[in-house]
């Protein structure tokens, strides 16, 4: 069978870090442990069948109908420029003046 | 091992820097606190969604509408992420995600004071983004470091979204102020009206006792007032280059720090006990839509009741 393997670091996330193949889930971890613990930076090791995965791709999912840039940083980069045109950074520095 | 072990092995990881995870044990006052404090920020996310929903069809283009619509749907993710959050630390305490929403419904739950007033302009809006965010995104950053892990890794998520809305603030309020001189006034009175609910935002400057055990275990590492003087820092060169003027009384620098009016201590206590000017509307709309989605509620939990 193959398990997933996830690794947590200390205070992070668990990340995938790769598969391995074993008959148990034990197994999967004394393998998992081996692949990718034994430098010993690691706080848990999770190991997940495969099967028991449910998997979506973003090919299959239908895409934006418009275009929706106000959903991101990039859509705002007009903004930055009008800042700059009212001067920000000088208003900024005057404060910096004043004190 | 005692519990007297495990509480002095639990601060030697506090003091280590270490992140504390949901599965790993810790004090009876640890966990309550930081439930609270969390509950607090998710409910706040809920009730947050309400005050700019008013204003989606109202908002002045398509674009805008389709910018707020997103906002809201933002902040209402922010609160499911956060209450899962909450979820597994109240377990053991029995604080299921449906005794935190009925706390919140039948008002004995608190939520940030800003969301307790009324936005009567499409300017509110625009502040709101700018300043109300700005405010949040201050305290929610300085959380990102706390010592509960799986709250921090979230944080980093939420505060990347609430960077768009601040930008989609400064969108509206710069173009209000582009605009001819009502537009300039709309933008005026709304900045007056939100400067003392903003001052508010970050609690009295000294509310230590309260918050001890927040700060003995690294949850909370800046004061209300360290976390009021940033904002100002941040928010008073931009409110001039905008040419708004400061509210009344103006904050002045003292050469230390931002001076600013007392904001009246007594109408913030009132507000977050629920007295707030919409504190009871909004409340109500939130009791109706937890009552009328409790079929779907139903029917997506295969019968389990789930928020």
């Amino acid at each position: 069978m193959i398990y997933e393997i996830f690794v947590k670091a200390a205070g992070k996330a668990a990340e995938h870090s790769g598969s391995v193949t074993a008959a148990t889930a034990d197994a999967a971890l004394v393998f998992a442990h081996e692949q990718f613990g034994r430098r010993g930076a690691w706080e848990e090791i999770w190991a997940v069948p495969r099967a028991s995965l449910a998997v979506m791709t973003s090919s299959d999912t239908p895409g934006p109908a418009f275009d929706r840039s106000y959903r991101l940083m990039a859509g705002y980069k007009h903004i930055i420029q009008k800042w700059r045109e009212i001067d920000l950074a000088g208003e900024r520095q005057r404060e910096g003046l004043r004190r | 091992m005692t519990d007297a072990d495990r509480q002095a092995e639990f601060e030697a990881r506090i003091a280590r820097g270490e992140k504390i995870e949901a599965g790993d044990w810790m004090p009876l006052d640890y966990r309550q606190a930081a439930l609270k404090l969390i509950q607090m920020h998710a409910q706040s996310e809920l009730m947050g969604c309400l005050p700019e929903r008013e204003w989606i069809a109202r908002a002045p283009g398509l674009r805008r509408k389709l910018a707020l619509t997103a906002k809201v749907q933002d902040e209402c993710g922010h609160a499911q992420l956060i209450l899962r959050v909450a979820e597994d630390l109240g377990a053991p305490l029995h604080r299921t995600r449906e005794a935190m929403m009925e706390d919140l419904i039948a008002g004995r739950a608190k939520y940030h004071n800003v969301f307790h007033y009324p936005v009567p302009a499409w300017a509110d809006v625009g502040v709101i983004a700018w300043l109300v965010d700005g405010a949040a995104v201050i305290t929610q950053g300085a959380l990102i470091d706390c010592s509960y892990g799986p709250y921090g890794r979230i944080l980093e998520r939420i505060c990347a979204e609430e960077a768009v809305h601040i930008r989609h603030g400064e969108d509206i309020i710069l173009s209000l102020a582009s605009g001819d001189a009502s537009h300039r006034r709309e933008l005026q009175d709304a900045l007056n009206r939100w400067w003392r609910p903003l001052l508010h935002f970050f609690g009295p400057p000294d509310e230590f006792s309260h918050a001890a055990p927040l700060y003995r275990y690294a949850m909370r590492k800046q004061t209300n007032e360290e976390l009021r003087q940033k904002f100002l820092g941040r928010a008073i060169p931009q409110i001039r280059a905008v040419g708004l003027e400061l509210p009344d009384p103006a904050p002045h620098w003292d050469g230390q720090r931002w001076v600013y009016g007392d904001p009246g201590w007594d109408e913030w206590r009132a507000v977050i006990n629920g007295k707030g000017p919409k504190s009871a509307d909004r409340l109500g709309l939130r009791r109706l839509t937890w009552e009328e989605g409790r079929w779907i509620r139903e029917a997506v939990s295969g019968g389990a009741i789930a928020a």
